[in-house]
């Protein structure tokens, strides 16, 4: 079955994460001008496959961490990065995944420095969004595609 | 009294950590767990008034957790801190003996509805 969601969902959901933990609110931006240097996905499996995607700057990446922890960027690790980035697709997964058809799962988030290539014959997007905030691009994509636990191959 | 966090996201502990203080439940000890096995590990050693877990964790799930005190009789107080936000997974939470389901992302507001009926 295809489930299209619609993009202002995706804003949606993205608006009240940013507003809930960001402190400052992150505005709707052009899709397609970013160059991604961290993305994050997780997939959901079961009534409806796909994955989404979480893509965005190396600096953007560095600010989520930053603002997340409440701890200066110089003081962040690589692990701290990677853990904030795979929240927000957790948190962006989760609540595509509510308003998709289930009963399905979602798996823990996979971290890749650079693009994600969603390696599933016949994926397709079925809906997408991109935020700035900070003057960081982040764009979000849902994958629909014949999934499996492994996701993202 | 002692709340215990359960989440695989260091990020994630740290935010549930500081709503707490912002929604006005400050002083109390809070230990945290990296996944649903060292939770169960630290409900027997730690003996914590309250669990806040994640649903999706490595090494045994939020579910699984929550099973597996109620299966060896705790009955500690357990809510989950989770993006699950459908209506399947808060009747699962629910029926499984959870107080309340908390979607991420939350606000203090939200912490304060689920958490003063438990929080003394």
């Amino acid at each position: 079955m295809t489930a299209v969601i619609a993009d202002e969902d995706i804003l949606g959901i993205a608006g009240d994460l940013w507003s809930s933990y960001l402190g400052e609110e992150a505005l709707p931006a052009m899709l397609g001008t970013l160059t991604p240097e961290i993305s994050s996905n997780v997939s959901v499996f079961g009534a409806w496959n796909g994955t989404v995607v979480v893509a965005t700057t190396a600096r953007g990446a560095r600010l989520v961490g930053s603002a997340l922890l409440e701890i200066p960027e110089d003081e962040l690790t690589k692990g701290d990065i990677d853990d904030a980035v795979g929240e927000l697709a957790n948190i962006v997964g989760g609540n595509v995944k509510s308003v998709l058809p289930g009963p399905s799962s979602l798996t823990l988030p996979v971290v890749s420095h650079g693009t994600v290539a969603v390696n599933e014959r016949a994926a397709v997007i079925v809906g997408q969004a991109a935020l700035e905030w900070w003057g960081e691009v982040f764009e979000i994509t849902v994958w629909h595609g014949p999934a499996s636990e492994g996701g993202v191959g | 009294m002692k709340i215990l966090i359960a989440d695989d996201s260091k990020v994630m502990r740290q935010i549930v950590t500081r709503t707490l203080r912002q929604a006005g439940f400050d002083g109390h000890d809070v230990v945290e767990a990296v996944d649903g096995a060292d939770a169960f590990e630290k409900v027997k050693s730690e003996s914590p008034d309250l669990v806040l877990s994640d649903w999706n964790m490595p090494n045994m799930t939020g579910i699984e957790l929550l099973a597996q005190l109620r299966s060896t009789g705790s009955k500690v107080n357990f809510g989950f801190v989770t993006s699950e936000t459908s209506q399947e997974m808060r009747d699962r939470a629910e029926s499984s003996g959870a107080l309340f389901l908390i979607a991420k992302p939350f606000t203090p507001e939200a912490f304060r509805e689920a958490l003063e009926p438990v929080i003394k």
